[in-house]
Parts: structure tokens; C-alpha cells; sequence
């Protein structure tokens, strides 16, 4: 795995209605951090990441991953480098099977049919879904979709991996699977989230956003922790950290 | 509602069947897509007036369902669909062809004759293809076009308006369920909403359909599906096609319903 560094620089961006989504956003995610990015709704979170693929040019500043500057040219060559798990599992799986699904990626790598199948049964490994290859992506659980749709991503090497929400729509077990899952990747982790308790479970540092603006950036439970600051981020104190009234627990 | 989810499921339910295994499943994706060709083109060519010289070309969807493990209800029920506009190819011989021909010793109207041989052929053409549907699935038949050399921008859009057709139905379907919930109407849509339910279909369907560009895109696609290698062709796949083939040449080229008749009832010269 390469050392790269994720790093935005002054990123604005504007939707054709006018709506303001990010107003210079900066920051640099050093190789093998693991960053939560939380927010409101609507404080550009999906912006960023998108930005941040290459899905959306910015309108002012710049994205880097490594030496090279995101732009149209260089998409393809960047996308090699992040792999991007999206919010609704069923957006990212389009293929009949699930191995098809894992293999997409690789196939477009023009790898050879032997490294596909290493790939996809070791992407499909390391999720723990080798059982569900041949199953059709339509009729796997919530949390088997998701685990699904990581693999995929896995499946192409990637040195940075971004998450939007990866816990919503999940039960408290399949949850649970997922963190262990991700606490177990040793990759550069950009994960977007209200599950706050997740975050701070996951991330060492996290981002606040709020109405396109970068809020705070610093320690996660330093962060989580400032009761004021996340108020006006249009959040709340994860319930981990907030302590129990009964027992007299500080959290 | 509920048949847009029916719809669904018939979508599905071919995904599903395709995904068997059995003789005719593991035979290569081209060796059926090639013997379904044969078939559908040997069963047009014949004479407009062939009628008991189809009934042979039963066997192949038969057979085909039965090693395939296709229900034969299944295909029927979706053949059922599209009758009505094989029956409208035909419908207007009968009107038009006012000539008489003589069919063991029976006269009969040639343009009911020709009717009757339209809706054979095309029923017994949309069954193989529906079976071969049901038997490859789409992504092994995108993968014998490739072979084929078929245009790959072509392949691109059968594979994703394949895809597309799903996604639609699944927006309308959402739609549907919500407007149902909070409709007082218990029938079907009223004619003021089509307008804008209709509208929010495409837009809702747009919009996902960007989001599965996207997520292909961020996997390295650039306007080319790239295929696997699918199934490796075996001793099988040769038999298989030579086999079929000249089964279908032998029908075309001899009237085999008359021959076998002639033999069990002794009119054999």
C-alpha cells in the first residue's frame, strides 16, 4: 500500500439551483488515518465526497491524492487509488451475481481472468460473504447488500477508502459486523456518518461540517465531546459519551 | 401496484432460473445463443403455408425446458403476453387471402392457413428465445455477442437498458406505493395525478440511474463492459449444436410429420 495523503484544498461547490453546498473546504488525511466527516443534513457531507472522487469538479480549489491533482484527466488514474462504498448498497450493485458484481472492477483493470477470481475470493474473504458469491445481489439481507458492496471495492486494490453512511439501514447486529469488518482494514478510512458512536469507535479525527463550512477538525472524542460545538453543528452528544444519570457515570 | 412488483419479480424470476444448474446451463453461453439463431432462422424460412411442418420445431423448447429445468408454465404465461401481438401480424391474411387450398382432403381458407402458420412460428421463435433467457441470462448472451463480434456499444445497451428496465420498475413501483397509501381511491390512479406521478418516475429514475453510472465509473468503467471468460466450451457444446442443427435442417428439408404419418398409416411408396 502506498503512502498517500488526501488533501483538499479551498473546495467550493455549487448545485445549478444556486444551493451552495461547500465553501472552502480544506484538509489533509494523512495514510492510514481513519476520518468520520459529520454534520447536518444538508451540510455538504455527499458534496465532499463526491468532490473528493472526482464525481463533481470543483468550483474553486483542488483535490489531491498523492502528487496527483484530481481533474477529468486524471479520474481514471485516482479512482485506482480510492474505492467509494456508497449510501444505498443497491446503487453500487448492478450485476446479476454477486461475484460478477465483486469482479466489475477488476475486469475494467484489464487483469487477467485468473487475477479477477484471486481477487474476487479474496475481496469475498475478507467481508465473510464467500457463501454468498452465486446469490443475486436483490435477495441478500440489508447487511449482506453492504458487505457485498465493500467487496466489490476491495476488489480493486484500493489504497483509500471512502464511506457514505455505511451503517444506516442496518440492525444492531449486522452493525456491529460492520465495525469489526472495518475496524480490521488498515486503509486510509474517509467515512461520512450520523451514527456518531460509530465514528467514535472507528475514527481517530473527525471533520464537523456545517452549511458547506468545516466547522472543527480534531481528536474525535474531543470533538463528540464539546456539547456546544456540536450543537450548533445541528448535532448531539453520541450517547457514549454523555454518562448515565442514574449510576453517576461521566461517560 | 401490485403488478409493477409482479413485474419485478417475472424480471427476476428469469435472473433466478438462469442461475441453475443443469446440462443445458453449463453448455457455453454461445453454443445456445447460436442454436436459438439457427432455430428461429430455419422455423421462418419456412413456406408461408407450413403448418404440420413446424410441429417438429416443438421439440427443441421442450426439450430444452425439460434439461434446463425451466417450468414450461413459466414460459407459457410470458408467452401469453406477447400472443396478442403475434396474433396481429396475422390477423389480416384471413381478411385478404380469400384462396382455397386442400389439406388432407379438407379445403381450407390459404389466409387462415398462413395465420396459423405466423402464430406457430412466432410463438415457438419468442419460447427459444425466452429459454434462452432463462438458460444464460443476460450477461452470458452479452458475452456470446461480444464473441460474435456484435458492435460492443450495442451489447452496452442491451446489457444496460436490461438493467435500466429493473430500475424503473422499482422507481414506479415506490411511487405507486406511496401514492396508493395516501390516495382514497382504491382503483387505479387518477387522471389528474398520471401527469406528475409519471414525471417523478423519470426524474426518480434518472437520478438513481446517475448514481449507477457513477458507482460503475468510480470502478474503472469507461463506455466498455468488459465480460468474463464465462464458461469453457466443452465436447458437449459441438454435439449440442451439430446435433440441433441437423436436426433442424432434417425438418426443414423433409415434411417429417407427413413422412411418419404415411409410415404408421402404410401411405409409404
Amino acid at each position: 500500500m502506498s503512502h498517500h495523503i488526501t488533501e483538499a484544498q479551498d473546495l467550493c461547490y455549487s448545485y445549478p439551483d444556486g444551493h451552495q453546498a461547500l465553501r472552502g473546504v480544506s484538509f489533509r488525511i494523512h495514510h492510514g488515518e481513519s476520518v468520520g466527516v459529520i454534520g447536518g443534513n444538508g451540510a455538504g457531507k455527499s458534496t465532499l465526497l463526491m468532490l473528493l472522487t472526482g464525481l463533481l469538479e470543483p468550483l474553486r480549489g483542488q483535490v489531491a491524492i498523492g502528487e496527483i491533482r484530481l481533474n477529468s484527466r486524471t479520474a481514471k488514474l485516482v479512482r485506482q487509488k480510492l474505492g467509494m462504498v456508497f449510501q444505498n448498497p443497491d446503487d453500487q450493485l448492478f450485476m446479476a451475481r454477486v461475484e460478477e458484481d465483486v469482479a466489475f472492477g477488476p475486469r475494467n483493470m484489464k487483469l487477467d481472468e485468473a487475477q479477477v477470481g484471486e481477487r474476487v475470493a479474496l475481496a469475498l474473504e475478507k467481508v465473510g460473504i464467500v457463501h454468498l458469491g452465486d446469490r443475486a445481489p436483490y435477495r441478500l439481507s440489508a447487511g449482506e447488500k453492504r458487505a457485498a458492496a465493500i467487496a466489490s471495492v476491495l476488489a480493486m486494490g484500493p489504497d483509500i477508502l471512502i464511506m457514505d453512511e455505511p451503517t444506516s439501514a442496518l440492525d444492531p447486529s449486522s452493525r456491529r459486523r460492520l465495525i469489526n469488518l472495518l475496524k480490521g482494514f488498515e486503509h486510509t478510512k474517509i467515512i461520512t456518518s450520523h451514527d456518531l458512536d460509530m465514528v467514535l469507535e472507528l475514527c481517530q479525527r473527525v471533520l464537523v461540517l456545517k452549511d458547506g463550512i468545516l466547522l472543527c477538525d480534531g481528536p474525535t472524542h474531543q470533538v463528540l465531546s464539546d456539547g456546544n460545538m456540536m450543537i450548533e453543528a445541528g448535532l448531539e452528544v453520541p450517547q457514549s459519551l454523555r454518562g448515565c444519570p442514574s449510576c453517576g457515570w461521566k461517560g | 401496484m401490485a403488478s409493477i412488483f409482479k413485474t419485478i419479480d417475472h424480471i427476476r424470476y428469469f435472473d433466478d432460473l438462469a442461475r441453475q444448474d443443469s446440462f443445458i446451463h453449463r453448455l457455453h453461453p454461445l453454443t445456445k445463443l447460436l442454436s436459438t439463431t439457427v432455430y428461429a432462422l430455419v422455423l421462418v424460412s419456412h413456406d408461408k403455408y407450413a403448418t404440420l411442418a413446424l410441429l417438429p420445431f416443438l421439440f427443441f423448447p421442450v426439450l430444452v425446458a425439460a434439461a434446463g429445468r425451466v417450468p414450461l408454465s413459466a414460459i407459457l404465461k410470458r408467452l401469453l403476453y406477447l400472443e396478442p401481438m403475434i396474433i396481429c401480424l396475422g390477423l389480416l391474411n384471413p381478411l385478404f387471402d380469400r384462396e382455397t387450398t386442400v389439406i388432407m382432403g379438407h379445403t381450407v381458407s390459404s389466409g387462415w392457413l398462413i395465420f396459423a402458420s405466423i402464430v406457430i412460428k412466432g410463438s415457438l421463435a419468442v419460447s427459444s428465445a425466452l429459454l434462452l433467457m432463462a438458460t444464460t441470462g443476460m450477461e452470458g448472451i452479452a458475452l456470446s455477442l461480444r464473441m460474435l463480434r456484435v458492435p460492443r456499444i450495442m451489447v452496452l445497451q442491451l446489457l444496460l437498458t436490461y438493467r435500466y428496465l429493473s430500475t424503473l420498475l422499482e422507481e414506479g413501483a415506490r411511487i405507486m406505493q406511496a401514492y396508493s397509501f395516501r390516495s382514497l381511491s382504491t382503483v387505479g390512479v387518477a387522471a389528474k395525478a398520471w401527469g406528475s406521478l409519471l414525471g417523478q418516475v423519470l426524474l426518480r429514475t434518472i437520478d438513481r440511474a446517475q448514481r449507477i453510472y457513477d458507482a460503475m465509473c468510480l470502478r474503472g468503467f469507461n463506455g466498455e463492459y468488459v465480460p468474463g471468460k464465462g464458461r469453457r466450451a466443452g465436447i458437449a457444446d459441438p454435439i449440442y449444436l451439430l446435433a440441433w442443427g441437423a436436426f433442424f435442417v432434417l425438418s426443414r428439408v423433409f415434411n417429417l410429420p407427413l413422412y411418419l404419418g404415411c409410415l404408421l398409416t402404410g401411405g409409404v411408396r
